[in-house]
């Protein structure tokens, strides 16, 4: 049985280095084709021969049933590998084949515009096919939120300054000069031509023109309209004003207001962003990517909570073990 | 080389100085000016620590600057912890070590203040980065210890003062293991609330398993050998350490492996 043993570890050890050399040669390939090598045939070999090792050791060692933390350790090694095979692809193809009840959709992604409602996925994997959750999605809004707040710095002609959210619409009191009316922001101002008037919109594509359309109205009842830039000496006018446009800055976080429809019933609501995922129905749904050019959609991913439990059980049992082994245990030379 | 002619980098310089100094009066035995210098030190780098967490607003654990420094100010309590708790009576090398992880902060990377994206402001950020500093600090001693085996080491039979320094590697790394582990899985969490998956096969993921398996491997080894090839033990310490390094500098610094984790320079 000693022999045994020798031999097991010494297998144990083979098959330690030999995913060692797996995950330098996966680190070099970048992280699609490493998922597809770690996810391909003779790979799901390897994490089967390692689990069948694993539990033959478990059952030969008597110290790995004795020791509680090692049991602990090597259980959760074959929790997270069980975890991780169930809910690979391959593993969720063959059960769609054979007609499972489990969900077909690994992960994927789901465009949503503002006010309509979805249920179909983009899946990934290079699989072109769409996939149908068993309930839908409705976006109600979808907005940013940066670290620096758009603004617009008007300053008179006798060097008081203000300081006006840019936001379509705020009217901004200037003291005894009257006020000022945002009329409209545009991240790549453009204009054009309609019934004889230059019409400001905003051009889709990057912001290569951020401005700001500005109402001033004087005490005297005088209008004059005018545009801030983002560069100095921006936004030319004959009144009193000198004006520039702080566009916004870094962006801190996105956020989407979500709500599950499932038989016509709204089941759930929540805003999801960036670390706070929606779970529901087994899947998780995460703010991935939204429309650039005209903030219209947000982009979900979605993936299947399959095998999660088991991997995070896992998981939990290396870590309890591992602390509980080398850092208690030894202690008192155990 | 990017000298920092800022407050903050005074007190990185400051303190390096003190190090440098404490290992000069160690190695000529003035061993309790050498303490109170490099305790002096660990107060300096903390404050610069503390400065830069007001200056950035976030924990300073963002970027590579960041990184070392933590790292800097994570040496003294370190040692003094294996000094009380372990009786593992290193002291000069210690002191390399902190200079050797201050020097990237002090000269190298750039100080830049950086605003956090969204996907580094959650709960996890903190311990996940924090959590594998210290395991990396106890990972820096164990390799320094498994030298100390390689040049101790005479070919044949080992002498008890190799086998003491191959304890001492065992100590550290079994300190450090348990908390590379608990970074691993900190991350894991991480990736899955935020990107949707606990495991992306990134290039950083890919090393950083390799290194935790590195240290899988020494465990293994050890215990079907025991102390009869100090060496053999000594060699995965060693090269589980390289692997750490690439981890923390190569995948960050290296246009070989891009990869979800390259905001990190």
């Amino acid at each position: 049985m000693a022999g045994l043993r020798r031999v097991i570890l010494q297998c144990a050890l083979l098959l330690v280095v030999l995913l060692i050399v797996l995950s330098i040669y996966g680190a070099f390939r970048g992280a699609e084709a490493a998922q597809v090598f770690f996810n391909s045939i003779p790979v799901g070999v390897y994490w089967v021969v390692f689990a069948v090792l694993l539990t033959v050791s478990i059952g030969i060692f008597p110290r790995l049933l004795k020791v509680p933390s090692l049991l602990l350790i090597h259980t959760g090694c074959l929790c997270i590998l069980f975890g991780g095979l169930y809910g690979s692809k391959s593993v969720m193809q063959w059960s769609d084949r054979l007609g499972s009840a489990g969900p077909s959709i690994r992960s994927g992604r789901m465009i949503l515009y503002e006010g309509e409602t979805d249920n179909r996925v983009m899946l990934e994997d290079a699989d072109p096919r769409i996939g149908k959750l068993p309930f839908a999605l409705r976006l109600k809004d979808f907005r940013i939120e940066y670290y620096d707040a758009p603004q617009v710095i008007v300053e008179s002609d006798d060097k008081q300054v203000w300081h006006i959210p840019a936001e379509a619409g705020i009217e901004y009191p200037l003291g005894d000069r009257g006020t000022v009316t945002v009329l409209g922001v545009f991240r790549n101002l453009k204009l054009a031509m309609e019934n004889g008037q230059m019409v400001p919109y905003d051009h889709p594509g990057p912001d290569s023109n951020p401005a700001v359309h500005l109402l001033f109205l004087a005490p005297d009842g005088k209008e004059e309209k005018r545009f801030a830039f983002s560069f100095p000496g921006g936004g030319h006018g004959t009144g009193p004003w000198s004006v520039q446009y702080s566009p916004p800055g870094m962006i801190k976080d996105y956020f989407s207001d979500l709500e599950v429809v499932e038989n016509g019933q709204v089941a759930e609501c929540k805003t999801i962003e960036v670390n706070d995922p929606l779970y529901y129905g087994g899947y998780f749904f995460y703010q991935d990517s939204y429309d650039s050019a005209e903030m219209r959609y947000t982009v979900l991913r979605v993936t299947s909570a399959r095998g999660l439990v088991w991997v995070f059980l896992g998981f939990a049992q290396v870590v309890v073990g591992l602390f509980w082994h080398f850092w208690i245990l030894r202690r008192r030379g155990i | 080389m990017d000298l920092k002619p800022t407050v903050q980098g005074g007190m990185i310089y400051a303190t390096m100085a003190c190090w440098v100094i404490a290992v000069i009066s160690s190695i000529a035995k003035r061993i309790g000016p050498a303490r109170i210098l490099f305790f002096v030190g660990f107060l300096l780098a903390s404050a610069a620590w503390v400065y830069r967490w007001i200056d950035v607003q976030h924990v300073p654990m963002q970027n590579l600057f960041e990184v070392f420094l933590t790292l800097g100010v994570l040496i003294w309590p370190i040692w003094l912890f294996s000094w009380r708790v372990l009786d593992i009576r290193s002291f000069v090398s210690d002191l390399v070590i902190g200079l050797i992880v201050l020097f990237p902060a002090g000269f190298v990377f750039h100080a830049e203040p950086q605003r956090l994206p969204p996907a580094l402001q959650s709960w996890l950020f903190a311990p996940h980065v924090a959590v594998y500093m210290i395991s990396y600090v106890f990972m820096a001693r164990a390799m320094v210890q498994a030298i100390g085996v390689w040049m101790l080491c005479p070919p044949g039979m080992p002498d008890p003062r190799t086998l003491d320094s191959e304890r001492a590697t065992y100590q550290m790394a079994r300190l450090g293991f348990p908390l590379l582990t608990l970074g691993l899985l900190l991350g894991s969490v991480w990736g899955q609330r935020a990107w949707g998956d606990y495991w992306g096969w990134d290039p950083k993921e890919l090393w950083s398993l390799a290194s935790w398996l590195v240290y899988i491997g020494y465990f293994h080894f050890r215990y079907m050998n025991g102390t009869r090839y100090p060496r053999v033990n000594s060699l995965w310490a060693v090269t589980g350490m390289v692997f750490i390094v690439i981890t923390l500098l190569w995948v960050n610094l290296s246009r070989i492996f891009p990869g979800l984790h390259n905001y990190a320079t």
